[in-house]
């Protein structure tokens, strides 16, 4: 399972579910996973379109989900944000069609970018990925604050100066370069569930963005070790593990809250409402909530 | 309220099998979405909107299989283009003409 060619794939995966559970965070608490969605969903046309003129899948792929994440932002303002992205996804899917009709000998990596080809990483392909990965999470430590404030309260944040709309743009490119980065790894379909599964089932267990943040990186990282190891064992696709896996963190993360919920009414009905827990006032708790419908 | 919404969510998805029929599965977002996002710029009287999204979507779909039929003959020669694409195309193509001039009065802006 450690051998040479392997090493490439744990140190590949690793990056990616770095990059996601960091990204993914923001996804969750923005509400915009219907976007993390469609940008992998529309980059794999992307690379359809490089297979035809033959350039770099990775080039293909980052010019389609930046194009994407352009056209998403530049939509948005005009209309509502599921109908912009709609629009982009339909626009990326229709091209994907329209590329995928001219090429002949595509099956195979048909297959790779939806589902990914964790198991298959040549060393060339460790320095581009670790160099957007780089990136992605450069411009999230630079916009934390910032980003943090419009997306759990974009009035505040206009007051304070903060433009949502500039926000949701550098947002939307760090998503689309995050999702070109993983693409090729993880799969268009999948990248999506290591972005909402673990961030998601991480806030439901905490309200701090940090400590979420960190719980997101720590879930993702397991989801996709577990994923490798299990599918090098069984030799089933990559995919359905990291799908099952992040599906079964959310659940373990909605029943721990529910649990904490149930206890939490059970002691404000004998000890009042300010609970032993440390979010649990009742500033804490209506915080929550508010992020909750947020989210 | 809920038999409605479960009702609509039924005619949705008989909606989307039969689009997913026309233009394939994933396709099939852009002829829910685009022809009513359209609709809803143009006009803000309910009826109305409804007739124009039908009127759009008719006309992207037939303007389609007309322009996917003639394109046998487009470069690269004897190789149609795929349908769905030109559906696409021109529900893309209306949206971004209405885009082009303010919202109808009373059509609100954050809706379609």
């Amino acid at each position: 399972m450690f051998s040479g060619f392997m090493t490439n794939t744990w140190v590949v995966a690793s990056i990616v579910a770095v990059v996601a559970g960091v990204v993914g965070f923001f996804v969750v608490l923005r509400g915009s996973a219907f976007a993390a969605d469609a940008l992998p969903t529309g980059a794999f046309a992307g690379a359809a379109g490089a297979s035809l003129i033959g350039v770099n899948t990775l080039v293909g792929l980052s010019v389609f989900s930046l194009l994407g994440a352009l056209g998403i932002g530049w939509l948005g303002r005009r209309a509502r944000h599921d109908v912009a992205v709609a629009l982009a996804l339909v626009a990326m899917l229709g091209l994907g069609a329209l590329f995928l009709s001219f090429t002949t000998e595509y099956e195979p990596e048909i297959s790779s970018l939806l589902f990914g080809e964790v198991l298959g990483i040549s060393v060339n392909e460790i320095a581009p990925v670790a160099a957007l990965g780089a990136v992605c999470i450069l411009a999230i430590m630079v916009l934390y604050r910032p980003l943090l404030l419009s997306s759990v309260m974009p009035e505040l944040g206009e007051a304070r100066g903060v433009r949502a709309y500039r926000i949701e743009m550098c947002f939307l490119v760090v998503l689309a370069l995050a999702t070109s980065m993983a693409l090729p790894v993880v799969g268009a379909l999948l990248i999506f569930s290591l972005m909402i599964g673990p961030p998601a089932a991480a806030r439901s267990v905490t309200d701090r963005p940090l400590l979420a943040m960190g719980l997101s990186v720590v879930l993702a990282l397991v989801t996709v070790w577990t994923a490798i190891a299990a599918s090098y064992q069984t030799n089933w696709p990559v995919g359905f593990f990291v799908g099952a896996i992040g599906a079964v963190c959310y659940a373990a993360g909605r029943g721990w809250t529910a649990l904490r919920r149930t206890r939490l009414t059970r002691s404000a009905g004998t000890a009042g409402p300010a609970g032993s827990n440390g979010s649990a006032g009742p500033a804490g708790s209506a915080d929550a909530r508010a992020r909750g419908i947020l989210a | 309220m809920r038999t409605t919404g479960a009702l609509c969510l039924a005619a949705i998805a008989l909606a989307v099998s039969l689009s997913a029929l026309t233009i394939g599965a994933i396709l099939s977002t852009a002829l829910l979405v685009g022809p009513a996002a359209t609709a809803l710029r143009l006009t803000a009287r309910p009826g109305l909107v409804i007739m124009w999204s039908a009127l759009i979507g008719l006309a992207a779909t037939w303007l389609g299989i007309l322009l996917a039929f003639d394109s046998y003959y487009w470069p690269p020669a004897r190789q149609g283009w795929p349908v769905s694409f030109f559906v696409v195309a021109l529900v893309l193509l209306f949206y971004l003409l209405t885009l082009m001039r303010p919202p109808a009065r009373g059509a609100t802006p954050g809706r379609g």
